[in-house]
């Protein structure tokens, strides 16, 4: 029995060698090696915020249309046109995911101590986790505005194709904001008092509940709102309309340079955020 | 004789051999610590004025030495220097005061803190229970927090699927498994932590004061499980306040105070009892 001989090393994922995982490349090979985790976790951290629901997810696009549908009503008498209403519930079915990406990101760390402070686990298992959930959450809401779209008589062309690159530079900017934001709210604790007052700040500064035509010669405070790039993405190509060159390139390059900014960041203090907790 | 914990149960897959490689160079230790310092920067915490140097005010035994740099940031020192082997089969037992650093010791070694310096090496796959939570959510019920941890584990949805049921009937929780496990006694939370920290395959085990709120049927049980792990000369780390408890499990007992280890003392036994063989008991009781 106890003559067997030993095995030193035994399967490298579950082996743990000081410090693990080794640098956040590892983080994310092991985060990545185990897909089917990623969507359990995902999965069951979208049903469990509606677990004692009657209507459980499907409250995504009903608050969006719920939210378009009584205030488009009143606002359309302020602000006419027939594409006013599609205009409207596209950018808030964009800007509602990227309002739980930012709120949720920054607590993410917070929200998940209890597997942080007891199991040695890749960290960036989390930030995909959270990525997953708000691609889900994006799939749910976005089609509010879509039908809103064709509720007001737009009639699909072959612009709608462009949703589909324009969700994907979308949730690549999402993905190093939840990266950043996630270390700077568990570090810096004064961040996740301020993000909802910053998040009602955006909502009304960037143009979703009015149309940047409203600027008249102001056009640069749309132009310079990094925000309204991120939803001119998804929101021209449903109205039929393309998305200006300057929206792709500050759009793709944004996504870049975050990461650029927050992987570095992460890798940084990747080993230090439960000590933050 | 091929308990849960059983390590040999793990399956050893080939490995990059890349250059001093860690296990070789350990020898027959799986655990290594070099002159590991560890300390808690409390961000915001203030201590009083006068105590400018607490080294200098008496502390007795009690907690980690504080320094503090700068008006607003303490540091508790829990670990200064911790030097300790740990050879593959032993089973330690850690004893010291409140604070004396036993459980951030524990948590060094599962890799879950950073050392500030000096080097963890740990050759093996460890299974922990490390506090009240057990590294599960509380919202999510008990059959959940069991798949998630085979998945972090990655097991196959054939493997989980048995070790659910393995964990079901060695927790005898029934339907409490289907219930969020907030809705838990403590003793029957520790029941869950225990049969899936201990229902996977792990060469080091290490516990933090697990034994304090389990009933006696499910300690004989418990009983049963580590001494599968002996026989399989697993390595146990066991933190208690309970020196009996220690002495009738251990092998050698390491003393910590303020952070470091300033004993280690090994346990007499009568020589029948071949440590590191099945037949010795584990007979710790705390009901008397």
């Amino acid at each position: 029995m106890a003559d067997r001989a030993w095995r030193p090393v035994l399967d490298p994922r579950m082996t743990q060698l000081s410090p693990a995982p080794s640098s956040l490349l590892d983080d994310f090979r092991l985060a990545f090696g185990r897909p089917r985790l990623l969507a359990y976790l995902a999965k069951r951290d979208i049903t469990r915020q509606y677990d004692r629901t009657v209507l459980g997810p499907a409250w995504i696009p009903i608050n969006v249309f719920v939210h378009v549908a009584l205030l488009g009503f009143i606002f359309s008498m302020i602000f006419e046109g027939q594409k006013y209403i599609p205009h409207f519930a596209i950018g808030y079915a964009v800007w509602t995911t990227f309002g739980r990406a930012v709120g949720e990101g920054a607590r993410l760390w917070i929200a998940n101590r209890n597997y942080l402070q007891h199991l040695c686990v890749p960290l960036s298992t989390f930030l995909v986790k959270h990525l997953i959930k708000m691609t889900y959450v994006l799939a749910l809401s976005l089609p509010v505005g879509a039908l809103a779209s064709l509720i007001f008589g737009l009639r699909p062309t072959l612009a709608w194709l462009l949703v589909i690159p324009g969700a994907v530079v979308y949730l690549a900017n999402l993905s190093w904001i939840i990266a950043l934001l996630s270390v700077l709210g568990v570090r810096f604790r004064d961040l996740t008092q301020f993000i909802p007052n910053l998040l009602f700040m955006g909502y009304l500064a960037t143009p979703i509940i009015w149309e940047t035509s409203r600027l008249g010669e102001h056009q640069w405070v749309a132009r310079v709102n990094p925000i309204y790039h991120l939803i001119e993405l998804m929101r021209a190509p449903l109205l039929n309309e393309l998305p200006t060159a300057l929206t792709w390139i500050v759009g793709v390059s944004m996504a870049v340079a975050g990461h650029a900014v927050a992987l570095p960041l992460l890798a940084l203090c990747r080993r230090r955020i439960v000590l933050w907790l | 004789m091929t308990g849960p914990l059983d390590p040999s149960r793990l399956e050893a897959k080939p490995r990059r051999q890349a250059a001093g490689d860690p296990a070789r160079e350990m020898g027959a230790c799986v655990i290594r610590l070099e002159d590991v310092h560890f300390g808690y920067h409390l961000l915001g915490s203030r201590i009083s004025a006068d105590c400018d140097n607490p080294l200098a005010k008496s502390l007795g035994k009690l907690g980690g030495i504080l320094t503090r740099s700068g008006k607003r940031r303490v540091t508790v020192q829990a670990l200064r220097g911790v030097t300790l082997d740990i050879k593959r089969g032993e089973r330690i037992g850690i004893m010291g005061a409140n604070g004396a650093g036993k459980s951030t010791l524990l948590r060094v070694i599962a890799g879950i803190f950073p050392p500030e310096s000096g080097r963890v090496r740990v050759a093996g796959k460890i299974a922990a229970i490390l506090g009240q939570s057990h590294g599960m959510d509380p919202e999510l019920s008990g059959y959940e927090n069991i798949r998630i941890r085979a998945l972090f584990l990655g097991l196959s949805n054939d493997e989980i699927d048995e070790k659910i049921h393995e964990v079901a009937e060695f927790s005898e929780l029934g339907p409490y498994l289907d219930m969020p496990i907030r809705a838990y006694s403590p003793g029957m939370k520790m029941r869950l932590g225990f049969s899936v920290s201990t229902c996977f395959a792990a060469d080091v085990l290490l516990l933090d004061e697990w034994l304090q709120v389990g009933d006696q049927d499910f300690m004989d049980k418990a009983r049963q499980r580590m001494k599968e792990f002996y026989a399989a000369a697993g390595t146990v780390i066991l933190v208690s306040h309970n020196r009996r408890l220690i002495e009738q499990n251990c092998d050698s007992i390491i003393i910590m105070e303020h952070g470091l280890i300033i004993d280690r003392i090994e346990v007499d036994r009568p020589s029948s009892d071949d440590p590191g063989h099945a037949s010795i008991p584990f007979t710790a009781d705390l009901a008397d």
